[in-house]
């Protein structure tokens, strides 16, 4: 498992990816399924930026865990934002072109899970993203 | 992410490259809007784009929404990973791609 906390800011979002990009480059995960699931977590770090940090904040804190395991990738994003109810995320319909709302959306089309679970103690949202490797 | 500028005929192409996320969007779509403004016809290079995520599909969204308005002509010219997201978000026919 590679593990590394980063600040809660939109200029953070790129550094997140590379470190994403980087475990997977040490897979057999094909480039194609890599972009996806590197697109699935800039969304959800996306979000967190945005409503859990509303809009971001440098003083807190994204902790990002990645691990293929048992062909598995398993992806946590932890926060310390204002705490998430999952019942009030929901896509837009597609159908209903707009800007916006694509973001849940790209997030449950890739990945095969997608769960909150309590976190430790002094963290706020611990999400879980996973994805089965064919 | 840098946006290059080039006039051919009346025809305004702004090549895009790098990657279009959160940080990027407000600056991406402050210069679509001004290029719309000022020209007739625009077409969008995003052959060396990178990365695209849901904020950059946004401006995309808004930069075709506003060309109808004005009755400008904006084609989109797309790299590989900007058309697999277009397609997640089953907009590959709602812009003019070339």
């Amino acid at each position: 498992m590679s593990s590394q906390i980063f600040k809660a800011e939109k200029k953070d979002l790129s550094s997140i990816r590379i470190f994403i990009k980087e475990y997977l480059n040490k897979t057999d995960i094909e480039e194609s399924l890599q972009y996806q699931i590197i697109l699935a977590v800039g969304e959800a770090i996306m979000n967190i930026v945005q409503h859990a940090y509303k809009g971001g904040n440098s003083l807190k804190k994204i902790q990002v865990r990645i691990e293929l395991t048992n062909n598995i990738i398993i992806i946590e994003l932890i926060d310390e934002g204002e705490k998430v109810d999952p019942k009030k995320i929901k896509p837009r319909k597609l159908e209903e072109i707009r800007p916006g709302g694509l973001g849940t959306h790209f997030i449950k089309m890739v990945m095969d899970e997608v769960k909150w679970i309590e976190p430790d103690e002094g963290w706020v949202n611990h999400l879980v993203l996973k994805k089965k490797i064919n | 992410m840098n946006i290059k500028e080039e006039k051919i005929g009346e025809k305004l192409i702004a090549h895009i490259d790098g990657e279009i996320d959160l940080e990027k969007t407000d600056d991406l779509r402050e210069k679509i809007s001004k290029i719309l403004d000022d020209n007739s016809k625009v077409e969008l290079d995003l052959t060396q784009v990178t990365y695209i995520d849901s904020s950059g599909v946004a401006v995309l969204i808004e930069s075709n929404q506003k060309a109808q308005e004005l009755s400008k002509d904006l084609t989109l010219r797309l790299s590989e990973p900007v058309l697999s997201v277009l397609k997640m978000a089953k907009l590959e026919s709602f812009f003019n791609l070339v």
